[in-house]
């Protein structure tokens, strides 16, 4: 009986020990995340296990009405790209893209509107000032000059900064996304022990009464 | 095997969480002081039975266990799926709170079936570890299929719905046929008051 008692002691310790290696605790979530990249918005999507997910609905709502946008699905590495819907652009929604897996699984990201008109605002600006310099025309040569190159260097390092930032986005919202950390494994299994100590408790106070 | 958040139509939301509070509620009134820690115990293995990835089949999918569940607690597996995934979806986000009964109902009332389906078959020895995988197997079965039925209520079309979701989800329903398998042969041997096997007092 004690042999028995030690196998099962080990067994469940070793069972303990390999239900904790991080490398196989991997969720079943689906993430996703999306950007601007001048004209379109470009996306990924994974399972929070790191597989991506492949050939999956992509639908792109007015996050106030919940309008259907556009859609478009995933390709083989779950990247998405679809243009910015004429709509969105003109009434500067806010956008919810949400992917949807089919097997009840679903994922949300919110894009606002200043994320990706960023630089399409400053455009009408841009063309009604020129449109105005134009007309006051050569006695003010120099200042035209110097607005557009204003206006080329701010588009210019925005699209850089877009550029060097989206990997860090990425960065960012991966470490967010991050699998289920040790403490709270544990912590779970904690509650669960506590929840049953309080039943416990409940349970032998009305033994008692009686 | 989690039904995410925002996919669910109302109807499927409150009768799923109805069907899960009679279903705890019963639960909990059988539940005897002895058992208390012996439920936790597997309720605490459910829990973290669902970091366990499956990395084969179309999908990505995880354990469940539900079997297991089913046949060593009977109707005390409702309160400890119910508080396994609750602690699921707050700590891990796997489903969600608003589904949470449905996620429960999907999982909890397979394993009560097999409790009662299987019950006769485990006190017999020489059937107990094809029950056991019958139990496994067939909770996962019909958990997948449970689940394709709410999402169906819903909006997708129920048969392929089916399809994706069982496909996905054939190579956990055989892995856990042979971990429900193994622990209940294993639990008969060691420690068989724990599988109530004789009828008690």
């Amino acid at each position: 009986m004690s042999l028995l008692k030690k196998t099962f002691i080990t067994f469940c310790l070793l069972a303990s020990v390999f239900c904790l290696l991080p490398s196989i605790s991997q969720a079943h979530k689906v993430r996703i995340f999306a950007y601007a990249e001048g004209n379109s918005i470009v996306g990924e999507t994974a399972f929070s296990g790191g597989r991506p997910a492949k050939d999956s609905e992509i639908i792109v709502q007015d996050a106030a009405s919940d309008k259907l946008l556009s859609t478009c699905r995933t390709d083989d590495k779950g990247l998405f790209r679809f243009p910015i819907p004429e709509e969105a652009q003109k009434e500067h929604l806010d956008l919810r893209i949400i992917i949807n897996v089919g097997e009840g699984h679903r994922g949300e990201w919110f894009l606002e509107a200043a994320e990706y008109l960023g630089d399409g605002e400053d455009e009408p600006i841009l063309s009604s000032e020129q449109q105005s310099v134009g007309e006051v025309a050569p006695a003010s040569m120099t200042t035209k000059h110097s607005t557009s190159d204003e206006e080329l260097i701010r588009r210019v390092v925005e699209e850089v900064l877009d550029k060097k930032l989206s990997p860090l986005k990425r960065m960012l919202v991966e470490s967010k996304n991050q699998g289920p950390s040790l403490q709270d494994i544990l912590g779970g299994i904690g509650y669960i022990f506590g929840l049953a100590g309080i039943i416990t408790y409940f349970k032998s106070r009305k033994g008692e009464k009686k | 095997m989690h039904i995410s958040e925002g996919i669910l139509s109302a109807p499927v939301l409150i009768s799923g969480g109805a069907l899960t509070v009679v279903g705890t509620a019963i639960g909990l009134k059988r539940l005897d002081y002895d058992r208390i820690m012996g439920v936790a115990i597997m309720a605490a293995t459910f829990f973290v039975a669902a970091l366990i990835h499956v990395p084969l089949g179309p999908g990505s999918v995880h354990l469940v266990l539900n079997g297991l569940l089913g046949v060593v607690l009977g109707w005390a597996c409702f309160p400890a799926i119910l508080i396994a995934l609750l602690l699921q979806a707050i700590i891990f986000q796997y489903g969600g709170i608003v589904v949470l009964g449905v996620n429960t109902f999907n999982m909890a009332f397979p394993a009560l079936l097999c409790f009662y389906l299987l019950r006769p078959w485990l006190k017999r020895p020489q059937y107990r570890s094809a029950a056991g995988f019958i139990g496994g197997f067939l909770s996962v079965f019909l958990a997948s299929l449970l689940m394709a039925l709410a999402l169906a209520l819903s909006d997708t079309g129920f048969l392929t719905t089916a399809k994706i979701i069982m496909a996905a989800h054939l190579p956990v329903m055989i892995i856990e046929g042979f971990i429900t398998m193994f622990t209940v042969s294993f639990l008969a041997r060691v420690k068989p008051e724990i599988l109530q096997l004789e009828p008690r007092s």
